[in-house]
Protein backbone atom coordinates (compact mmCIF):
# COMPACT_ATOMS: atom_id res chain seq x y z
CA UNK A 1 0.00 0.00 0.00
CA UNK A 2 1.29 3.43 -0.83
CA UNK A 3 1.10 5.91 2.01
CA UNK A 4 -1.52 8.58 1.55
CA UNK A 5 0.05 11.94 0.94
CA UNK A 6 -1.12 14.47 3.52
CA UNK A 7 -3.52 17.05 2.16
CA UNK A 8 -3.02 20.63 3.20
CA UNK A 9 -6.22 20.63 5.26
CA UNK A 10 -5.18 17.45 7.00
CA UNK A 11 -1.84 18.76 8.20
CA UNK A 12 -1.24 18.45 11.89
CA UNK A 13 -1.12 21.57 14.08
CA UNK A 14 2.62 21.19 14.68
CA UNK A 15 3.04 21.75 10.96
CA UNK A 16 0.92 24.84 10.43
CA UNK A 17 1.15 26.44 13.88
CA UNK A 18 4.84 27.57 13.91
CA UNK A 19 4.68 29.51 10.61
CA UNK A 20 1.34 31.00 11.64
CA UNK A 21 2.85 32.28 14.89
CA UNK A 22 5.86 33.67 12.98
CA UNK A 23 3.53 35.49 10.55
CA UNK A 24 1.49 36.80 13.46
CA UNK A 25 4.65 38.18 15.07
CA UNK A 26 5.70 39.82 11.79
CA UNK A 27 2.34 41.59 11.50
CA UNK A 28 2.59 42.61 15.15
CA UNK A 29 6.06 44.12 14.70
CA UNK A 30 4.90 45.86 11.54
CA UNK A 31 1.96 47.38 13.37
CA UNK A 32 4.14 48.43 16.35
CA UNK A 33 6.69 50.11 14.08
CA UNK A 34 3.97 51.79 12.02
CA UNK A 35 2.22 53.26 15.04
CA UNK A 36 5.52 54.76 16.29
CA UNK A 37 6.54 56.19 12.93
CA UNK A 38 4.97 59.14 11.13
CA UNK A 39 2.09 57.93 8.88
CA UNK A 40 3.84 59.21 5.74
CA UNK A 41 6.76 56.74 6.23
CA UNK A 42 5.11 53.44 7.21
CA UNK A 43 1.47 52.46 6.73
CA UNK A 44 -0.26 50.65 9.57
CA UNK A 45 -1.85 47.26 9.01
CA UNK A 46 -5.44 48.63 9.09
CA UNK A 47 -4.46 51.49 6.72
CA UNK A 48 -2.94 49.00 4.29
CA UNK A 49 -6.03 46.79 4.37
CA UNK A 50 -8.23 49.89 3.98
CA UNK A 51 -6.25 50.94 0.88
CA UNK A 52 -6.88 47.49 -0.55
CA UNK A 53 -10.58 47.57 0.34
CA UNK A 54 -11.11 51.09 -1.03
CA UNK A 55 -10.11 50.25 -4.57
CA UNK A 56 -10.18 46.49 -5.07
CA UNK A 57 -10.75 46.94 -8.81
CA UNK A 58 -7.53 48.92 -9.20
CA UNK A 59 -5.44 46.30 -7.40
CA UNK A 60 -7.14 43.48 -9.27
CA UNK A 61 -6.43 45.14 -12.62
CA UNK A 62 -2.78 45.83 -11.75
CA UNK A 63 -2.36 42.28 -10.43
CA UNK A 64 -3.65 40.91 -13.72
CA UNK A 65 -1.21 43.09 -15.67
CA UNK A 66 1.75 41.93 -13.56
CA UNK A 67 0.52 38.35 -13.79
CA UNK A 68 0.28 38.63 -17.57
CA UNK A 69 3.85 39.95 -17.77
CA UNK A 70 5.02 37.07 -15.63
CA UNK A 71 3.08 34.47 -17.58
CA UNK A 72 4.33 35.64 -20.97
CA UNK A 73 7.91 36.16 -19.73
CA UNK A 74 8.03 32.82 -17.90
CA UNK A 75 6.29 30.89 -20.66
CA UNK A 76 8.35 32.25 -23.54
CA UNK A 77 11.58 31.95 -21.58
CA UNK A 78 10.82 28.35 -20.64
CA UNK A 79 9.99 27.37 -24.22
CA UNK A 80 13.19 28.97 -25.56
CA UNK A 81 15.40 27.63 -22.73
CA UNK A 82 14.01 24.10 -22.91
CA UNK A 83 14.23 23.94 -26.70
CA UNK A 84 17.79 25.21 -26.52
CA UNK A 85 18.60 22.62 -23.84
CA UNK A 86 17.22 19.84 -26.07
CA UNK A 87 19.46 21.04 -28.91
CA UNK A 88 22.43 21.33 -26.53
CA UNK A 89 21.96 17.75 -25.31
CA UNK A 90 22.22 16.49 -28.88
CA UNK A 91 24.71 18.95 -30.36
CA UNK A 92 27.59 19.64 -28.00
CA UNK A 93 28.98 22.53 -30.05
CA UNK A 94 25.77 24.53 -29.50
CA UNK A 95 26.24 24.20 -25.74
CA UNK A 96 29.83 25.41 -26.02
CA UNK A 97 28.72 28.40 -28.06
CA UNK A 98 25.60 29.42 -26.13
CA UNK A 99 26.47 28.66 -22.50
CA UNK A 100 29.02 31.48 -22.07
CA UNK A 101 26.47 33.93 -23.50
CA UNK A 102 23.84 32.68 -21.07
CA UNK A 103 26.31 33.07 -18.19
CA UNK A 104 27.07 36.68 -19.19
CA UNK A 105 23.34 37.38 -19.38
CA UNK A 106 22.90 35.85 -15.94
CA UNK A 107 25.74 37.67 -14.15
CA UNK A 108 24.85 41.12 -15.51
CA UNK A 109 22.30 42.74 -13.19
CA UNK A 110 19.02 42.94 -15.07
CA UNK A 111 18.21 46.29 -13.51
CA UNK A 112 21.32 47.72 -15.18
CA UNK A 113 20.21 46.96 -18.71
CA UNK A 114 16.45 47.17 -18.20
CA UNK A 115 16.56 50.85 -19.15
CA UNK A 116 18.39 49.99 -22.36
CA UNK A 117 15.74 47.38 -23.21
CA UNK A 118 13.00 49.94 -22.63
CA UNK A 119 14.64 52.31 -25.11
CA UNK A 120 15.08 49.42 -27.54
CA UNK A 121 11.58 47.94 -27.26
CA UNK A 122 9.60 51.10 -26.55
CA UNK A 123 7.66 52.05 -23.43
CA UNK A 124 4.87 49.54 -23.89
CA UNK A 125 4.51 46.12 -22.32
CA UNK A 126 7.08 44.42 -24.61
CA UNK A 127 10.20 45.34 -22.59
CA UNK A 128 8.45 44.00 -19.48
CA UNK A 129 8.09 40.60 -21.13
CA UNK A 130 11.72 40.70 -22.19
CA UNK A 131 13.08 41.65 -18.75
CA UNK A 132 10.94 39.00 -17.02
CA UNK A 133 12.00 36.44 -19.60
CA UNK A 134 15.70 37.23 -19.28
CA UNK A 135 15.74 37.03 -15.49
CA UNK A 136 14.33 33.47 -15.49
CA UNK A 137 16.16 32.26 -18.58
CA UNK A 138 19.35 30.99 -16.96
CA UNK A 139 17.81 28.86 -14.20
CA UNK A 140 15.45 27.34 -16.78
CA UNK A 141 18.27 26.63 -19.20
CA UNK A 142 20.64 25.09 -16.66
CA UNK A 143 17.97 22.98 -14.98
CA UNK A 144 16.58 21.78 -18.31
CA UNK A 145 20.06 20.80 -19.42
CA UNK A 146 20.88 18.94 -16.19
CA UNK A 147 17.44 17.33 -16.19
CA UNK A 148 17.65 16.11 -19.78
CA UNK A 149 21.09 14.69 -19.08
CA UNK A 150 20.20 13.02 -15.79
CA UNK A 151 18.82 9.89 -17.38
CA UNK A 152 19.38 6.38 -16.08
CA UNK A 153 22.21 5.25 -18.37
CA UNK A 154 21.08 1.66 -18.37
CA UNK A 155 17.51 2.62 -19.25
CA UNK A 156 19.04 4.59 -22.12
CA UNK A 157 20.95 1.43 -23.11
CA UNK A 158 17.70 -0.55 -23.14
CA UNK A 159 16.11 2.03 -25.45
CA UNK A 160 19.18 2.08 -27.69
CA UNK A 161 19.11 -1.70 -28.11
CA UNK A 162 15.52 -1.23 -29.30
CA UNK A 163 16.77 1.34 -31.81
CA UNK A 164 14.47 3.96 -30.31
CA UNK A 165 14.64 7.26 -32.20
CA UNK A 166 16.00 10.43 -30.60
CA UNK A 167 12.46 11.70 -30.38
CA UNK A 168 11.33 8.53 -28.56
CA UNK A 169 14.25 8.77 -26.15
CA UNK A 170 13.41 12.43 -25.54
CA UNK A 171 9.70 11.85 -25.05
CA UNK A 172 9.78 8.59 -23.11
CA UNK A 173 12.98 8.97 -21.08
CA UNK A 174 14.65 12.39 -21.07
CA UNK A 175 11.57 14.54 -20.60
CA UNK A 176 10.08 12.63 -17.64
CA UNK A 177 13.56 12.33 -16.09
CA UNK A 178 13.95 16.10 -16.32
CA UNK A 179 10.64 16.93 -14.61
CA UNK A 180 12.04 17.08 -11.05
CA UNK A 181 14.65 19.56 -12.28
CA UNK A 182 12.08 21.60 -14.19
CA UNK A 183 9.92 21.90 -11.09
CA UNK A 184 12.94 22.92 -9.02
CA UNK A 185 13.55 25.61 -11.66
CA UNK A 186 9.88 26.58 -11.46
CA UNK A 187 10.09 27.15 -7.73
CA UNK A 188 13.12 29.40 -8.25
CA UNK A 189 11.74 31.18 -11.31
CA UNK A 190 8.28 32.18 -10.08
CA UNK A 191 9.64 34.60 -7.44
CA UNK A 192 12.34 35.70 -9.88
CA UNK A 193 9.71 36.46 -12.50
CA UNK A 194 7.82 38.66 -10.02
CA UNK A 195 11.06 40.56 -9.39
CA UNK A 196 11.62 40.81 -13.14
CA UNK A 197 8.11 42.09 -13.81
CA UNK A 198 8.27 44.68 -11.01
CA UNK A 199 11.75 45.89 -12.02
CA UNK A 200 10.51 46.25 -15.59
CA UNK A 201 7.47 48.19 -14.39
CA UNK A 202 9.70 50.51 -12.35
CA UNK A 203 11.61 51.41 -15.50
CA UNK A 204 8.59 51.60 -17.82
CA UNK A 205 6.14 53.66 -15.82
CA UNK A 206 4.98 55.10 -19.14
CA UNK A 207 2.75 52.07 -19.45
CA UNK A 208 1.13 52.84 -16.14
CA UNK A 209 -0.32 49.53 -15.05
CA UNK A 210 0.99 46.68 -12.98
CA UNK A 211 1.73 46.50 -9.26
CA UNK A 212 5.28 47.86 -9.74
CA UNK A 213 3.97 50.88 -11.65
CA UNK A 214 1.35 51.35 -8.95
CA UNK A 215 4.15 51.53 -6.33
CA UNK A 216 6.03 54.16 -8.36
CA UNK A 217 2.93 56.25 -8.96
CA UNK A 218 1.76 55.95 -5.33
CA UNK A 219 5.19 56.98 -4.03
CA UNK A 220 4.99 60.07 -6.26
CA UNK A 221 1.76 61.03 -4.50
CA UNK A 222 2.97 60.00 -1.03
CA UNK A 223 0.28 57.29 -0.73
CA UNK A 224 2.20 55.03 1.63
CA UNK A 225 -0.78 52.75 2.31
CA UNK A 226 -1.17 52.01 -1.41
CA UNK A 227 2.55 51.12 -1.63
CA UNK A 228 2.19 48.71 1.30
CA UNK A 229 -0.98 47.25 -0.13
CA UNK A 230 0.75 46.64 -3.48
CA UNK A 231 3.68 44.94 -1.69
CA UNK A 232 1.20 42.78 0.23
CA UNK A 233 -0.53 41.75 -3.01
CA UNK A 234 2.86 40.93 -4.60
CA UNK A 235 3.76 38.74 -1.60
CA UNK A 236 0.43 36.90 -1.77
CA UNK A 237 0.81 36.52 -5.54
CA UNK A 238 4.25 34.97 -5.13
CA UNK A 239 3.00 32.69 -2.38
CA UNK A 240 -0.02 31.47 -4.34
CA UNK A 241 2.00 30.82 -7.50
CA UNK A 242 4.77 28.99 -5.64
CA UNK A 243 2.14 26.91 -3.85
CA UNK A 244 0.58 26.16 -7.24
CA UNK A 245 3.92 24.91 -8.58
CA UNK A 246 4.40 22.76 -5.48
CA UNK A 247 0.93 21.22 -5.76
CA UNK A 248 1.40 20.51 -9.47
CA UNK A 249 4.77 18.96 -8.67
CA UNK A 250 3.22 16.65 -6.09
CA UNK A 251 0.61 15.60 -8.57
CA UNK A 252 2.94 14.96 -11.48
CA UNK A 253 5.93 13.67 -9.53
CA UNK A 254 4.23 11.24 -7.18
CA UNK A 255 6.78 8.66 -8.43
CA UNK A 256 9.77 10.75 -7.42
CA UNK A 257 11.49 10.13 -4.05
CA UNK A 258 11.33 13.86 -3.27
CA UNK A 259 7.54 13.74 -2.99
CA UNK A 260 7.34 11.01 -0.36
CA UNK B 1 1.52 -20.01 -32.57
CA UNK B 2 4.47 -18.11 -34.00
CA UNK B 3 7.54 -19.98 -35.03
CA UNK B 4 10.54 -19.06 -32.92
CA UNK B 5 11.23 -22.77 -32.40
CA UNK B 6 10.83 -23.84 -35.97
CA UNK B 7 13.99 -24.99 -37.68
CA UNK B 8 15.33 -22.30 -39.99
CA UNK B 9 14.52 -24.06 -43.26
CA UNK B 10 10.88 -24.32 -42.15
CA UNK B 11 10.83 -20.64 -41.17
CA UNK B 12 12.14 -19.79 -44.61
CA UNK B 13 9.41 -21.85 -46.25
CA UNK B 14 6.51 -20.37 -44.33
CA UNK B 15 7.97 -16.87 -44.35
CA UNK B 16 5.88 -14.22 -46.09
CA UNK B 17 7.47 -11.75 -48.46
CA UNK B 18 8.57 -8.56 -46.73
CA UNK B 19 8.64 -10.20 -43.34
CA UNK B 20 11.81 -10.46 -41.34
CA UNK B 21 12.65 -14.04 -40.51
CA UNK B 22 14.90 -15.04 -37.68
CA UNK B 23 17.95 -15.70 -39.84
CA UNK B 24 18.58 -18.40 -42.33
CA UNK B 25 21.16 -20.47 -40.51
CA UNK B 26 21.19 -22.43 -37.31
CA UNK B 27 23.63 -19.93 -35.85
CA UNK B 28 21.98 -17.54 -33.47
CA UNK B 29 24.95 -15.38 -32.64
CA UNK B 30 28.34 -15.42 -34.29
CA UNK B 31 31.12 -13.46 -32.60
CA UNK B 32 34.23 -13.55 -34.76
CA UNK B 33 37.61 -12.05 -34.00
CA UNK B 34 36.21 -9.28 -31.83
CA UNK B 35 38.79 -6.93 -30.33
CA UNK B 36 38.38 -3.73 -28.39
CA UNK B 37 40.92 -1.26 -27.04
CA UNK B 38 39.99 1.67 -24.83
CA UNK B 39 42.19 4.69 -25.28
CA UNK B 40 42.60 7.42 -22.71
CA UNK B 41 45.23 10.00 -21.79
CA UNK B 42 47.00 7.38 -19.68
CA UNK B 43 47.42 5.10 -22.66
CA UNK B 44 45.56 2.26 -24.28
CA UNK B 45 43.93 -0.66 -22.47
CA UNK B 46 43.16 -3.73 -24.48
CA UNK B 47 39.82 -5.01 -23.21
CA UNK B 48 39.14 -7.79 -25.69
CA UNK B 49 41.39 -9.59 -28.16
CA UNK B 50 40.32 -11.97 -30.88
CA UNK B 51 37.16 -13.24 -29.17
CA UNK B 52 35.27 -15.78 -31.25
CA UNK B 53 32.44 -18.17 -30.49
CA UNK B 54 29.09 -19.15 -31.91
CA UNK B 55 25.85 -19.49 -30.01
CA UNK B 56 23.54 -21.84 -31.91
CA UNK B 57 19.88 -20.89 -32.15
CA UNK B 58 17.94 -21.60 -28.99
CA UNK B 59 21.00 -22.15 -26.80
CA UNK B 60 21.81 -20.58 -23.45
CA UNK B 61 25.44 -19.41 -23.33
CA UNK B 62 27.04 -17.85 -20.29
CA UNK B 63 30.19 -15.75 -20.21
CA UNK B 64 32.16 -15.99 -17.00
CA UNK B 65 35.52 -14.52 -16.15
CA UNK B 66 37.51 -12.52 -13.64
CA UNK B 67 37.08 -8.77 -13.33
CA UNK B 68 38.68 -7.03 -16.26
CA UNK B 69 38.03 -9.88 -18.64
CA UNK B 70 35.82 -7.64 -20.74
CA UNK B 71 32.61 -9.64 -20.20
CA UNK B 72 30.38 -6.60 -20.10
CA UNK B 73 32.33 -4.93 -22.90
CA UNK B 74 31.72 -7.97 -25.07
CA UNK B 75 28.02 -7.98 -24.24
CA UNK B 76 27.76 -4.27 -25.03
CA UNK B 77 29.43 -4.87 -28.38
CA UNK B 78 26.97 -7.66 -29.15
CA UNK B 79 24.12 -5.38 -28.07
CA UNK B 80 25.33 -2.71 -30.49
CA UNK B 81 25.99 -0.28 -27.63
CA UNK B 82 29.72 -0.24 -28.34
CA UNK B 83 31.70 -0.53 -31.58
CA UNK B 84 34.29 -3.29 -31.87
CA UNK B 85 37.72 -2.25 -33.15
CA UNK B 86 38.23 -5.58 -34.88
CA UNK B 87 36.00 -8.45 -35.89
CA UNK B 88 32.26 -8.52 -36.17
CA UNK B 89 29.03 -9.75 -34.66
CA UNK B 90 26.27 -11.43 -36.62
CA UNK B 91 22.89 -12.05 -35.01
CA UNK B 92 20.67 -14.45 -36.95
CA UNK B 93 22.33 -13.51 -40.19
CA UNK B 94 22.12 -9.76 -39.57
CA UNK B 95 24.74 -7.29 -38.40
CA UNK B 96 24.34 -6.31 -34.75
CA UNK B 97 23.19 -2.86 -35.86
CA UNK B 98 20.44 -4.27 -38.09
CA UNK B 99 19.38 -6.74 -35.43
CA UNK B 100 18.76 -3.81 -33.07
CA UNK B 101 16.97 -1.85 -35.78
CA UNK B 102 14.68 -4.87 -36.28
CA UNK B 103 14.09 -5.19 -32.54
CA UNK B 104 15.71 -8.60 -32.33
CA UNK B 105 17.85 -7.80 -29.29
CA UNK B 106 16.49 -7.98 -25.75
CA UNK B 107 18.85 -6.39 -23.25
CA UNK B 108 18.74 -6.85 -19.47
CA UNK B 109 21.23 -4.51 -17.78
CA UNK B 110 22.85 -4.94 -14.36
CA UNK B 111 20.36 -2.67 -12.63
CA UNK B 112 16.66 -3.12 -13.44
CA UNK B 113 16.67 0.34 -15.13
CA UNK B 114 12.89 0.60 -14.88
CA UNK B 115 11.23 3.94 -15.53
CA UNK B 116 10.05 5.06 -12.08
CA UNK B 117 7.06 7.02 -13.41
CA UNK B 118 5.63 3.98 -15.18
CA UNK B 119 3.79 1.12 -13.54
CA UNK B 120 5.11 -2.44 -13.79
CA UNK B 121 2.85 -3.20 -16.75
CA UNK B 122 3.71 0.08 -18.49
CA UNK B 123 7.40 -0.67 -18.06
CA UNK B 124 7.02 -4.07 -19.67
CA UNK B 125 5.03 -2.51 -22.51
CA UNK B 126 7.77 0.06 -23.21
CA UNK B 127 9.61 -2.04 -25.84
CA UNK B 128 6.33 -2.50 -27.72
CA UNK B 129 5.79 1.27 -27.79
CA UNK B 130 9.12 2.35 -29.27
CA UNK B 131 10.40 1.65 -32.79
CA UNK B 132 6.94 0.49 -33.87
CA UNK B 133 8.03 0.21 -37.48
CA UNK B 134 10.20 -2.77 -36.56
CA UNK B 135 7.25 -4.38 -34.74
CA UNK B 136 5.06 -3.99 -37.81
CA UNK B 137 7.57 -5.95 -39.86
CA UNK B 138 7.30 -9.00 -37.65
CA UNK B 139 4.78 -11.26 -35.98
CA UNK B 140 3.12 -10.05 -32.82
CA UNK B 141 4.67 -11.54 -29.67
CA UNK B 142 3.11 -14.87 -28.78
CA UNK B 143 2.57 -13.83 -25.17
CA UNK B 144 1.15 -10.60 -23.81
CA UNK B 145 3.06 -8.55 -21.19
CA UNK B 146 0.41 -9.58 -18.65
CA UNK B 147 1.02 -13.27 -19.37
CA UNK B 148 4.78 -12.92 -19.05
CA UNK B 149 4.42 -10.97 -15.83
CA UNK B 150 2.16 -13.58 -14.32
CA UNK B 151 4.59 -16.36 -15.35
CA UNK B 152 7.20 -14.38 -13.39
CA UNK B 153 4.87 -14.27 -10.38
CA UNK B 154 4.14 -10.58 -10.84
CA UNK B 155 0.47 -10.83 -11.76
CA UNK B 156 -0.57 -9.01 -8.60
CA UNK B 157 1.65 -5.98 -8.97
CA UNK B 158 0.85 -4.86 -12.53
CA UNK B 159 -0.23 -1.40 -11.39
CA UNK B 160 2.50 -0.82 -8.83
CA UNK B 161 5.36 1.57 -9.41
CA UNK B 162 8.92 0.16 -9.34
CA UNK B 163 9.72 1.96 -6.06
CA UNK B 164 7.01 -0.11 -4.38
CA UNK B 165 8.73 -3.39 -5.29
CA UNK B 166 11.71 -5.22 -3.80
CA UNK B 167 14.99 -5.40 -5.72
CA UNK B 168 14.29 -8.97 -6.78
CA UNK B 169 10.83 -8.08 -8.10
CA UNK B 170 12.24 -5.10 -9.99
CA UNK B 171 14.78 -7.36 -11.66
CA UNK B 172 12.02 -9.78 -12.62
CA UNK B 173 10.14 -6.88 -14.24
CA UNK B 174 13.32 -6.04 -16.18
CA UNK B 175 13.52 -9.62 -17.42
CA UNK B 176 9.83 -9.61 -18.34
CA UNK B 177 10.44 -6.37 -20.27
CA UNK B 178 13.15 -8.10 -22.33
CA UNK B 179 10.90 -11.09 -23.07
CA UNK B 180 7.84 -8.95 -23.84
CA UNK B 181 8.63 -8.05 -27.43
CA UNK B 182 9.83 -11.55 -28.32
CA UNK B 183 13.35 -10.69 -29.45
CA UNK B 184 15.46 -13.29 -31.26
CA UNK B 185 18.26 -13.05 -28.72
CA UNK B 186 18.47 -12.06 -25.08
CA UNK B 187 21.58 -10.38 -23.70
CA UNK B 188 21.81 -10.31 -19.92
CA UNK B 189 24.55 -8.40 -18.13
CA UNK B 190 24.87 -9.83 -14.60
CA UNK B 191 21.20 -9.17 -13.93
CA UNK B 192 21.25 -10.83 -10.51
CA UNK B 193 24.51 -9.39 -9.23
CA UNK B 194 22.93 -6.89 -6.85
CA UNK B 195 20.54 -9.40 -5.23
CA UNK B 196 20.94 -11.51 -2.12
CA UNK B 197 21.78 -15.20 -2.55
CA UNK B 198 18.28 -16.53 -1.82
CA UNK B 199 16.64 -14.14 -4.26
CA UNK B 200 19.28 -14.99 -6.85
CA UNK B 201 18.45 -18.69 -6.59
CA UNK B 202 14.75 -18.02 -6.93
CA UNK B 203 15.24 -15.77 -9.94
CA UNK B 204 17.61 -18.21 -11.60
CA UNK B 205 14.91 -20.86 -11.61
CA UNK B 206 12.20 -18.44 -12.67
CA UNK B 207 14.38 -17.40 -15.58
CA UNK B 208 14.86 -21.06 -16.45
CA UNK B 209 11.09 -21.67 -16.33
CA UNK B 210 10.51 -18.73 -18.63
CA UNK B 211 13.30 -19.84 -20.94
CA UNK B 212 12.05 -23.45 -21.08
CA UNK B 213 8.80 -22.23 -22.58
CA UNK B 214 10.36 -20.84 -25.76
CA UNK B 215 14.10 -21.61 -25.72
CA UNK B 216 15.35 -18.22 -26.74
CA UNK B 217 18.96 -17.74 -27.72
CA UNK B 218 20.61 -16.22 -24.65
CA UNK B 219 23.99 -14.69 -23.88
CA UNK B 220 24.27 -14.24 -20.13
CA UNK B 221 27.14 -12.63 -18.21
CA UNK B 222 27.79 -13.62 -14.61
CA UNK B 223 30.38 -13.79 -11.85
CA UNK B 224 28.78 -16.82 -10.27
CA UNK B 225 29.98 -20.27 -11.27
CA UNK B 226 26.89 -21.95 -9.81
CA UNK B 227 24.62 -19.63 -11.72
CA UNK B 228 26.52 -20.34 -14.93
CA UNK B 229 26.23 -24.10 -14.54
CA UNK B 230 22.56 -24.07 -13.52
CA UNK B 231 21.51 -21.95 -16.48
CA UNK B 232 23.74 -22.75 -19.40
CA UNK B 233 24.23 -25.09 -22.29
CA UNK B 234 27.75 -23.75 -22.70
CA UNK B 235 30.02 -21.66 -20.48
CA UNK B 236 32.48 -19.30 -22.15
CA UNK B 237 35.35 -18.81 -19.68
CA UNK B 238 37.23 -15.57 -20.32
CA UNK B 239 40.78 -14.68 -19.26
CA UNK B 240 41.67 -11.16 -18.27
CA UNK B 241 43.49 -8.22 -19.85
CA UNK B 242 42.90 -8.54 -22.61
CA UNK B 243 39.76 -10.62 -22.44
CA UNK B 244 40.11 -13.78 -24.51
CA UNK B 245 38.19 -17.00 -24.65
CA UNK B 246 40.03 -19.23 -22.19
CA UNK B 247 37.79 -22.26 -22.60
CA UNK B 248 34.35 -23.39 -23.68
CA UNK B 249 32.83 -25.68 -21.07
CA UNK B 250 29.74 -27.57 -22.25
CA UNK B 251 27.02 -28.22 -19.65
CA UNK B 252 25.29 -31.46 -20.53
CA UNK B 253 22.93 -31.59 -17.56
CA UNK B 254 19.43 -32.69 -18.56
CA UNK B 255 16.69 -30.11 -18.94
CA UNK B 256 14.40 -28.96 -17.51
CA UNK B 257 16.65 -28.39 -14.54
CA UNK B 258 14.95 -28.26 -11.19
CA UNK B 259 16.45 -26.95 -7.99
CA UNK B 260 17.79 -30.42 -7.16
CA UNK B 261 20.17 -30.32 -10.11
CA UNK B 262 22.67 -28.49 -7.94
CA UNK B 263 23.00 -31.60 -5.71
CA UNK B 264 24.11 -33.97 -8.47
CA UNK B 265 27.71 -35.17 -8.94
CA UNK B 266 27.62 -34.19 -12.57
CA UNK B 267 26.79 -30.61 -11.58
CA UNK B 268 29.71 -30.48 -9.16
CA UNK B 269 32.08 -31.94 -11.74
CA UNK B 270 31.21 -29.19 -14.23
CA UNK B 271 31.41 -26.57 -11.51
CA UNK B 272 34.89 -27.82 -10.62
CA UNK B 273 35.97 -27.73 -14.23
CA UNK B 274 34.80 -24.12 -14.62
CA UNK B 275 36.60 -23.13 -11.42
CA UNK B 276 39.82 -24.71 -12.66
CA UNK B 277 39.53 -22.87 -15.94
CA UNK B 278 38.88 -19.63 -14.09
CA UNK B 279 41.91 -20.24 -11.89
CA UNK B 280 44.15 -20.68 -14.88
CA UNK B 281 42.53 -17.62 -16.45
CA UNK B 282 43.82 -15.65 -13.47
CA UNK B 283 47.34 -16.90 -14.12
CA UNK B 284 49.59 -16.27 -17.07
CA UNK B 285 47.93 -16.52 -20.43
CA UNK B 286 50.46 -19.17 -21.45
CA UNK B 287 49.38 -21.36 -18.53
CA UNK B 288 45.78 -21.59 -19.65
CA UNK B 289 44.66 -24.13 -22.16
CA UNK B 290 41.41 -24.86 -23.92
CA UNK B 291 39.28 -27.66 -22.65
Amino acid sequence: MSPRRPRLSGLRSNVWLPPLVAFGLLVLVWQLVATHEPPQTVATVPATLAALGDRPGLFWHDTLVTLQEMAVGLGASFVVAFTLAVVMVHVRVVERAIMPLAVVLNVTPVIAYAQGLVILFGFGIAPRYVVTGIIVFFPFLVNSLIGLRSVDREALDVLRTLDASRWEVLWRLRLPSSLPFLFAAGRICVPLAITGAVVAEFTTTGASAGLGSLIVVASGYGQVAVIYAAILVLAVLGLVLTLGVTLLERRLLSWHPSSS
Amino acid sequence: MTSPLLPPERSAIIGEPGRVERGTSSDGLVVSGVGKTFRSRDGATSALADVSFTVPRGRFFTIIGPSGSGKSTLLRIVAGLLEADQGDVVIFGESGRNASANKQVGFVPQSPALLPWRTVLENVRLPLQVNRKASERRDAPSRSPEEILSTMGLGDVLDKRPAQLSGGMQQRVAIARAFAFDPAILLMDEPFSSLDELTRELLRHQLLDLWESDHKTVLFVTHSVTEAVVLSDMIVVMSAQPGRVQALVPVSLPRPRGELVELTDEFHAIERQVRLELRSAWGERSDGGGS
